[in-house]
């Protein structure tokens, strides 16, 4: 009988880490208020997220709605220069 | 125009059969990679004509069409034409026709109406083309900017879409070249992966429609180059390729640029980890080591030249990097440093993910202009993705290493997310795979496309009043800086201290002598304006050390200063009529 592999070997452990501490240098470094917004920050709790619950039956639904909260963040910033670009501006 | 058409359309109809003919007898049998082959054969082909034919004093369109003539000639005696693939019915049906032709006709379009426009290029990219043709040579450099002894090897394929017709309009065709390769680099690197023929069409699509890689191709930079000789090295690596074939793109970007060689650890890593069990190559072992080495002559010819001509393979790189001339700042260091991995690093999380201070361009300004897709589907995807596929993982790592090295050996500034477009290969590849398992991921991946395809039609550098003001213009004066007028077509003076756009200055049709004055005195000065019909003079920059001899030549009466919309600079007053 094998013994149950440790906490330590469990890959999502590293992940859970990795990830925790991106989230952590991102708390230091910028307002906590402004994290809600920050890329980086959003990107690591959804590691953290997908480490713990990624054999959720509901997870594949999770992920698109972070990625469709990305993609409004990301075209709330850039689609204006867009279409400034294109001389349509709003 | 007729004649340079005809020379044109003939030496392209050879290097395309040539290099078809040559990934044949290679035989690797896997249908992107064969692609990602050919593409890359050509693109050595018209590297070694323009660099041989630049050595041998022949680089005009008459040369270059008689020897495409002939090695047509050759081929077709040889029968080669008989084993072209048929496009009927397309291999990559209808859908991905339509796609591909749509963009292509926009791609098209682009490079007609785009004309040259960043600081760079006008500085000291074009100048070394506009001067090798003028020359039909390809001499020691001769602009004021000491970056035109940088590697040329994108120049040499600018060069060949501006030599046939003595005109820049289609000079944006070298980075649509290089755009191809790109996406079919992307499509064999996906294939390599065992991912399906669809899921690699995306992740070519994703990659191409990056906005900072997208208007690279038309941009006259050398950076989306780079980007895709090093995916094409990838692809060859997950394709299982022989070592000669792997060295192809690797040295032809050493040639392009040495960020290539900075990223070139990361692809080693790749190229460890990835073993090539039993290589799938059944073709000429000699073929493959021919193409190895004419890209090694093409690519280290720009060092061995600089070593030579200057006493320094990296010139103007030194044991301090390179330093503007007029500030004395840091413009290249030399070597890894921590402290730019983390400024860099910093920037990139910070500001420039967003793409929220620019609109897109080639140069990356203020952004990495990766676009909607990477930014809020693909890296997202990529922690998933990286989970469950062991092969993805290992391409994924070596494009990290890359990324870090490159971060760690430039210098923080505006423009430089430009030497990392690699790195959208990960969400790209990533995005495209979880699109297969995920109905309201692939829906998010077209609005991120859609968004894409809107934010690659207008560069942000062409903004603003400028596309219009390109289109309206006769093709064949197309410019974003027309020159400054001139009373005759002679020779025209030029000096900066530091940085100057001066390739306007020779039209678009080549058809003005450039003059770069690097003296320090009146007299001198006077001298070589007298002696080479100087009559006008353009200058750039604040002049902080040329300055002075051009006070003393106005004072002596023999220069007048004028200043005509951007330009600035004197008119030269002939001796004895004072």
């Amino acid at each position: 009988v094998r013994p149950k592999p440790g906490i330590l070997s469990r890959p999502e452990f590293w992940e859970i880490l990795c990830a925790a501490a991106l989230l952590a240098w991102r708390v230091r470094q910028r307002p906590v208020s402004t994290l809600w917004a920050d890329w980086l920050s959003i990107v690591c709790v959804f590691w953290i997220a997908s480490a713990l619950g990624r054999r959720w039956k509901h997870w594949p639904a999770v992920t698109a709605v972070v990625m469709a909260g990305l993609l409004a963040l990301y075209a709330s910033r850039q689609v204006p220069l867009t279409l400034g670009a294109l001389g349509i501006s709003p | 125009v007729i004649l340079g058409l005809s020379a044109m359309a003939v030496a392209n109809a050879a290097t395309l059969l040539a290099a078809h003919a040559v990934v044949r007898k290679l035989r690797m049998g896997l249908g992107s990679v064969d692609v990602v082959l050919f593409l890359l054969v050509r693109i050595l082909l018209i590297s070694v004509a323009v660099l041989g034919a630049g050595l041998a004093r022949v680089l005009h369109p008459l040369s270059l069409g008689l020897l495409g003539a002939t090695t047509l000639a050759l081929l077709v005696w040889g029968g080669a034409h008989r084993h072209l693939p048929s496009l009927r019915p397309f291999p990559w049906g209808r859908g991905w026709t339509i796609v591909g032709g749509l963009l292509l006709a926009r791609l098209l379009m682009q490079v007609w109406i785009f004309a040259p426009a960043f600081d760079d290029v006008l500085s000291y990219h074009l100048p070394k083309v506009a001067e090798w043709v003028r020359a039909a040579a390809i001499p020691a450099p001769l602009g004021s900017d000491p970056r035109a002894a940088f590697p040329a090897g994108f120049e040499l394929i600018e060069t060949w879409w501006v030599v046939f017709l003595h005109h820049d309009a289609l000079v944006e065709m070298a980075g649509v070249e290089f755009l191809l390769l790109a996406g079919a680099s992307m499509h064999a690197l996906a294939t390599g992966l065992g991912w399906s023929a669809r899921t690699a069409g995306i992740a070519a699509l994703l990659f191409i429609l990056g906005p900072g890689l997208y208007f690279q191709a038309t941009s006259c930079l050398n950076d989306g180059a780079v980007a895709a000789l090093l995916a094409a090295a990838l692809a060859l690596i997950a394709a299982g390729a022989p070592l000669p074939l792997l060295l192809l793109p690797l040295f032809l970007g050493a040639g392009v640029k040495p960020t290539a060689l900075l990223a070139l650890p990361g692809i080693l890593l790749t190229a460890a980890l990835i073993p090539r069990a039993g290589s799938r190559t059944e073709g000429s072992k000699g073929i493959a080591l021919g193409l190895a080495f004419a890209a090694l002559l093409t690519g280290i010819s720009w060092y061995v030249r600089n070593a030579v001509v200057f006493g320094n393979p990296v010139y103007p790189m030194g044991p301090g990097g390179i330093s503007s001339g007029l500030t004395g700042t840091t413009l290249q260091q030399a070597g890894p440093s921590l402290r730019s991995l983390q400024e860099n690093l910093t920037a990139f999380v910070d500001l420039r993910i967003y793409d929220a201070l620019a609109a897109p361009d080639g140069n990356c300004t203020l952004g990495f202009n990766g676009g909607a897709a990477a930014f809020a589907l693909g890296f997202p995807a990529l922690i998933v993705l990286l989970r469950d596929e062991p092969l993805f993982r290992r391409v994924a790592l070596g494009v990290a290493v890359s990324t870090v090295c490159i971060l760690a050996c430039v210098v923080l500034d505006s423009w430089n997310s430009r030497f990392i477009l690699l790195l959208t290969a990960l969400p790209s590849l990533a995005l495209a795979r979880l699109c297969e398992r995920s109905r309201p991921i692939a829906a998010l991946a077209v609005l991120a496309l859609g968004l894409q395809t809107v934010s690659t039609f207008v560069p942000g550098n062409l903004s603003h009043g400028r596309l219009g003001a390109l289109a309206r213009q006769p093709w064949a004066e197309r410019a974003l800086l027309p020159p400054p007028p001139t009373l005759d077509d002679g020779p025209i003076g030029f000096c900066s201290d530091d940085f100057g756009p001066a390739y306007p200055l020779y039209r678009p049709d080549f058809s003005r002598r450039v003059v770069y004055l690097r003296e320090m005195g009146a007299d001198g000065l006077l001298t070589r304006l007298d002696r080479d019909g100087v009559k006008r003079i353009v200058v750039f920059g604040p002049l902080l050390k040329s300055g002075p001899m051009f006070d003393e030549a106005t004072r002596r009466g023999r220069l007048r200063p004028f200043e005509a919309g951007p330009w600035k600079g004197y008119d030269v007053v002939p001796e004895g009529s004072r």
